[in-house]
């Protein structure tokens, strides 16, 4: 006998056309379920190509962000590999039997075949193990994060079904009397082993049943990857990605004023108000809770997982979502974000479950005037959150002994203080240390006396008018003045100038103050000559890490003082000071305690961070733990100016 | 049903007005102007007063246009409708040419129950119009009140908290009655941000801009002609230099303390 491919080898005729039937079912009712389910998104076809684009990179990299959890993340990966080759497996055998051999060609013959048959065999086991691996963590492990639904299960045996069926049917015609004895069936090295058990089995009789439900198996799975969860694979191809960086504004505040016309929908009014892709996310979730697992406030025992607010936003919209999604979400839930974005950088499938909450926000604030903190009121009436006179600011900048910057005459660095730098006696010392540093490298650089809030504060906690109000009012105030660079010391100013203003037309060079560091000790301005002996923690700030990808230049700064050694938390967790969280009187367990006790596993002396709410938050949290000054909190400039002696 | 009229002043922030000792006058350049502080505690008065017992509130002030934005303000906050007093006739008005006007005002609105003042601005700190403005509209009227506790809607009484020195009176009064506020009796709300767009966009459906005559004024009751008090001079108190020590509780602390309290001539 030929070494090759026995095309529907002892499957009768009616077998055949019990698949067709089945396929042709399965398939009517999978298009049905993408029409409804469009139609439910509100999909807008001519989006959809721009979003394909890329998404083979992106779900390798979604792979890659599975891979951060070494169960979870092989189970999935073998899943997915092994289903990847069955498939393509399947094409080939598709593309052989209904196109080749119509033209008399053959493709899986001899060696070829054989190593096709390995290879099908080695991805039907991977699929089968990493199967295995998710019915054994459903059934036995259980993580908390997990919904564990029947449904869940079912899906697994289903799948597992589908895996075993296809090697027993590969183990049947093995063990048919035509292949039995044919050395070069080894090969099909898992099917071979199945064949020897079945050996003394009439085959001929239970092979078309067997055929017969790995068609009704794979008939059931089709329409599954629309009405289960299994629809997270179709649906991570078409979703949209919405970055953190970017919060797209819900109406623009000079067209609205010079237009004279209110005709638009703000926030989480209801899920009419979503965009498309941002209802379509809602269904390609598929509740893995590792944003739930990375989010500080789910941490700190708060009402808030983004897995939940996902999840009964979603219900909301099956259930025909018309009526107020507001009330989907508790307000409590809502104001215990932080915005610190780590479920968005954790989604496996790159979506943002943040984004509802700062949607829901919106609606509460923009539309409603619910705010629980007076810190806005004070923006919009004294021009920061602290609610301190303008004067206050003045008279201490006043004592800085700097430069304010003059019309008509470039500095190399403006330096934005912020309402932190002017107002906070913490941050204000950070000021010192950075602008004495910076006279110390001979940096041309000059500040603002007349600046007021950045905004950050209105735009995360939902008012809208306001943050536009003040992007106007500072765009005014930047074109009065020339610099190479605006620098921040605050990483909430830093990420609204560098990736809110923009969407107004205010583009400006904005860098951190660590990256103006780093840059300055690599181009050799910054000599650092003390030794600092010293284990040194650094603390992530969300603005900076998850928001910009600004991690290693602080590290690379602290790395750059000798004596110093920088140690590593185990993971990375905001410090709660976010989103209004500074602002925001919080009850029970607090983040900022969580996360100084995180700091704390890693044995430092110190903890460096770079950004005014981290450091008020882990001087409060040592006050509370009774660790006021055993252990000091400092921004990396301010280390970095006692390693310069 | 209730209607409330709430006078408002739009002021600059006097945390930030600065005294020039040479010229006797106020800085003011680059100062913002606010909501006189108790004002905004007046507003949300009369807004959670509308909640309890339904009706409107209209918010009013006599000023220049630029408190068009104090209003739109109020307006953002809740309220129905914002009147501005405007006239160059008003201008150089004390007191009692402001109460007459904003007197004649409230009239004009017509069917009022409450009328509502911040206890005093923080400008001129007089504490004047809500007494004055009580007297010329013949109704009774109440200084520092803390609270209304209740109003009687069909027997037309309410019944109020008013702080005095050693405590704190409960009042009852007849409808229409005149009270002032003070600051941090309540918690001013969020004035609603669409709001605000909304009365920005349309601003005629929510603000009215009245003259002297549009109330019926009389010319010499109002403004420098109706005002019987000049601003003479200004002179700014010389500031006195608060100092803090904080020592740990002992007994040498506590000795240097009589000795300083001693030293201040305070004991």
């Amino acid at each position: 006998m030929a070494v090759q491919r026995e095309h529907l080898f002892m499957v009768p005729g009616w077998d055949v056309s019990l698949h067709y039937v089945l396929m042709a079912l399965a398939l009517a009712l999978t298009l049905y379920g993408v029409y409804r389910r469009f139609s439910m998104y509100g999909v807008k076809l001519i989006d959809l190509p721009s979003t394909l684009r890329g998404r083979l990179g992106l779900a390798l990299r979604s792979e890659a962000r599975l891979l951060r959890e070494r169960y979870g993340g092989l189970m999935h990966t073998l899943m997915v590999a092994g289903l990847i080759a069955l498939f393509v497996g399947t094409i080939l055998v598709g593309l052989e039997h209904d196109l080749l051999m119509k033209v008399g060609q053959r493709i899986l013959v001899g060696d070829a075949y054989l190593a096709f048959e390995f290879a099908l065999d080695l991805a039907g086991l991977l699929f089968v193990v990493g199967v295995l691996m998710a019915i054994v963590r459903r059934v036995f492990f259980k993580p908390d994060r997990l919904e564990n639904r029947g449904e869940d299960v079912a899906i697994l045996l289903l799948l597992l079904y589908g895996g075993l069926s296809g090697f027993v049917m590969e183990g049947l015609r093995l063990a048919s009397p035509a292949f039995s004895h044919q050395p070069w069936i080894t090969a099909s090295f898992v099917g071979y082993a199945f064949s020897r058990a079945l050996l003394g089995l009439s085959v001929e009789d239970v092979y078309p049943y067997v055929w017969a439900s790995h068609s009704l198996a794979m008939a059931i799975a089709i329409p599954l990857l629309v009405y289960s969860k299994l629809r997270h694979f179709p649906l991570f191809f078409l979703c949209p990605t919405y970055s953190l960086r970017e919060l797209k504004a819900p109406f623009n505040l000079d067209e609205v004023l010079r237009g004279r016309k209110l005709d638009f929908k703000v926030g989480l009014e209801s899920l009419d108000a979503l965009s498309w892709g941002l209802r379509l996310s809602l269904d390609a979730c598929v509740k893995c809770g590792r944003c739930q697992d990375a989010c500080p406030a789910y941490r700190a025992n708060k009402v808030l997982s983004p897995r939940e607010v996902v999840r009964r936003l979603g219900g909301l919209m099956m259930a025909g979502g018309r009526g107020e999604a507001g009330s989907a979400l508790r307000e409590e839930e809502v104001w215990s974000c932080t915005t610190c974005g780590e479920c968005v950088v954790t989604c496996p499938i790159f979506l943002n479950p943040m984004r509802y909450i700062i949607e829901a926000r919106r609606h509460l604030v923009t539309n409603l005037g619910r705010v629980p903190t007076t810190a806005l009121f004070n923006v919009m009436i004294m021009g920061n959150p602290y609610g301190l006179p303008r004067s206050e600011k003045r008279s201490w900048m006043k004592g800085l002994n700097v430069d304010y910057a003059k019309e008509g005459e470039e500095v190399e660095v403006l330096l934005w203080i912020g309402c932190a730098g002017a107002y906070d006696a913490r941050a204000q010392r950070v000021v010192k240390a950075l602008t004495s540093l910076l006279a110390r490298l001979n940096v041309k650089f000059a500040v603002l006396g007349e600046e007021e809030c950045c905004g950050e504060l209105a735009r995360r906690l939902g008012d809208e008018v306001l943050f536009q109000e003040v992007v106007k009012r500072n765009a005014e105030l930047f074109k009065k003045y020339s610099f190479k660079a605006l620098v921040t010391l605050c990483p909430h100013c830093y990420n609204s100038f560098k990736n809110d203003y923009p969407e107004f037309g205010v583009r400006l060079n904005v860098k951190s103050h660590v990256e103006l560091m780093h840059e300055l000790a690599a181009s050799g301005r910054i000599k650092v000559g003390r030794a600092l002996d010293a284990v040194v923690v650094y603390h992530d700030p969300c603005y900076l890490r998850n928001y910009n990808d600004v991690s290693s230049e602080p590290r690379g700064v602290l790395r750059a003082i000798s004596g110093l050694k920088l140690v590593e938390a185990a993971k990375h967790f905001c410090c709660g000071g976010g989103g209004g969280g500074s602002w925001i009187e919080a009850e029970g367990v607090r983040m900022n305690v969580q996360r100084l006790e995180d700091l704390l596993e890693a044995k430092p002396d110190m903890i460096a961070t770079a950004c005014p709410y981290c450091i008020g938050m882990f001087e409060d949290a040592l006050k509370s733990k009774g660790l006021e000054g055993k252990l000091e909190v400092k921004d990396v400039c301010e280390v970095l100016a006692s390693a310069l002696g | 049903m209730l209607n409330m009229v709430v006078g408002i002043k739009w002021v600059p922030d006097t945390a930030d007005v600065r005294f020039d000792p040479v010229r006797g006058t106020l800085i003011r350049e680059g100062v913002e102007s606010i909501i006189n502080p108790p004002d905004l505690n007046a507003i949300e008065l009369a807004l959670s007063l509308k909640e309890k017992y339904g009706g409107r509130v209209y918010v009013i002030s006599m000023a220049p246009p630029a408190a068009l934005k104090g209003l739109k303000m109020a307006v953002a906050m809740g309220a129905d409708k914002a009147i501005l007093l405007t006239d160059r006739r008003f201008a150089g008005a004390d007191t009692l040419a402001t109460s007459y006007a904003l007197a004649a005002a409230i009239k004009k609105v017509g069917s009022y129950d409450i009328v509502i003042f911040g206890e005093e601005t923080i400008d001129s700190a007089t504490g004047h119009i809500g007494p004055e403005v009580g007297e010329m509209l013949g109704v009774p009227h109440v200084s520092y009140v803390k609270s209304v506790l209740n109003v009687d809607v069909a027997s037309r009484v309410v019944e109020l908290e008013r702080e005095v020195e050693d405590g704190v009176e409960v009042l009852r009064s007849k409808l229409p009655v005149v009270i002032s506020v003070g600051v941090g009796i309540n918690s001013p709300r969020y004035p609603i941000p669409i709001r605000r767009l909304r009365a920005e966009v349309e601003a005629d459906k929510y603000v009215e801009t009245w003259s002297a005559d549009t109330v019926g004024a009389d010319s010499n009751r109002i403004g420098l002609q109706g005002s019987p008090t000049r601003v003479v001079k200004i002179i700014a108190a010389p500031m006195i230099e608060r100092r803090r020590e904080v020592h740990q509780h002992s007994r040498e602390a506590l000795s240097l303390l009589v000795r300083r309290l001693k030293e201040w001539e305070v004991l």
